[in-house]
């Protein structure tokens, strides 16, 4: 070993008996030995550094919480079943609405037209319970969003990012 | 690779909660001293600690085995800390107060040392300082390396750099901590030095 090389292992913090050419260069060169010896009495100062130890309740606020996230995880998996659901409706929707739409489709509603039929097959084909049950949960997606909004509102740092000139500007915006 | 913790890991995917328990109880008191070295207080480490082990359990939803899992917690860990830290100097500089006024992160938060305190108590003291004073990602490597037994090939992954540039972090960092405690050192090394003189 070289002692460019020997020097580069010391220096990042190795200590020579961890390699036997380094050990052995070390053994021989009295530059690398000297290095080797204060890296040393270096790890040995760090090594007084005691790790800190969690504190008393530690466990318990932790427990709690991955309780709550726990339920988060739940609550968000039931969210995208919902909206996944809601998608593969849309495509069954645009068919109903389509054929209900065909004239003479609907025999003696034949005289119908077709712009009035289709809002009216719409709300037949959702007015089953589960469906109701399904625009219900679409309600609570919506009501979430805009939680969420107003949570962004609260969010003090996001606050703090605000231009004042911006915010007079969005003011005049609104004000009639 | 034969990695038992990340085997339970894997079972943790698997829908066994017992696993993540278990990953806590392993790792708990490694991270609560990591992220002490990185970030300001007793309380914020812990805290910082707390969203590590959350993060984790996020992450059983796209974990792959890649790597050891300990450089996976790691790389969780120092990413946050780093983070934090970032987030800390940039408001104190929004703030117009000068970063290297403010408290050292990582200095003691004990009152000063009794008059009887022992001259190892000083050192002690003196190293926290000087571990404070070092840039983030040269204390992140420090410590991956030096107090949490990373190899330089996983330190260097767990804060996304070159193995080289971990080495050349760890070396500034060394020299950095040399200057500081030259005072000590020399004391300790006479005293080393003492020592193989008289064998």
């Amino acid at each position: 070993m070289r002692c460019d090389d020997a020097q580069s292992e010391l220096l990042a913090g190795r200590a020579p008996d961890t390699s036997a050419a380094l050990a052995a260069h070390v053994r021989e060169c009295a530059s690398c030995q000297a290095l080797a010896g204060e890296h040393s009495a270096l790890n040995a100062v760090l090594a007084l550094d005691e790790p800190h130890a969690p504190g008393p309740g530690f466990d318990t606020r932790f427990f709690a919480r991955l309780d709550g996230e726990r339920s988060a995880a739940k609550k968000k998996r039931a969210l995208f079943s919902v909206r996944m659901w809601l998608w593969a409706l849309v495509p069954a929707a645009a068919g109903v609405a389509l054929l209900v739409s065909r004239p003479g489709s609907r025999g003696n509603d034949a005289a119908t037209p077709p712009e009035a039929a289709a809002p009216a097959a719409l709300i037949e084909a959702v007015a089953e319970p589960e469906d109701l049950a399904l625009l219900e949960d679409l309600e609570l997606i919506q009501d979430l969003e805009v939680v969420q909004q107003l949570e962004q509102l609260e969010d003090l740092d996001l606050l703090e990012g605000i231009d004042g000139a911006e915010i007079e500007r969005l003011a005049a915006e609104v004000t009639p | 690779m034969n990695d038992p913790d990340a085997e339970l890991m894997l079972t943790f995917c698997r829908g066994q909660e017992d696993a993540f328990v278990e990953l806590y109880r392993r790792y708990r008191d490694r991270i609560v001293a990591f992220c002490r070295r990185i970030v300001g207080t007793d309380a914020q480490a812990e805290e910082a600690a707390q969203d590590v082990f959350i993060k984790l359990y996020r992450a059983r939803d796209g974990y792959t085995q890649r790597s050891r899992f300990s450089t996976f917690i790691y790389r969780i860990a120092a990413n946050h800390c780093l983070n934090l830290q970032a987030r800390v100097e940039h408001k104190v500089v929004a703030r117009g107060v000068d970063v290297d006024a403010r408290p050292a992160p990582n200095a003691s938060q004990h009152a000063p040392a009794p008059l009887a305190a022992l001259e190892q108590g000083e050192l002690r003291e003196q190293l926290s300082r000087a571990l404070a004073t070092l840039p983030d990602r040269q204390r992140t490597a420090l410590v991956l390396v030096h107090y949490e037994g990373l190899s330089y090939e996983e330190a260097a992954e767990a804060i996304d750099v070159t193995e080289s540039a971990l080495k050349s972090l760890i070396h500034r960092a060394r020299g950095a901590m040399m200057e500081e405690l030259k005072p000590f050192m020399q004391g300790d090394l006479g005293a080393s030095k003492g020592a193989r003189n008289a064998m």
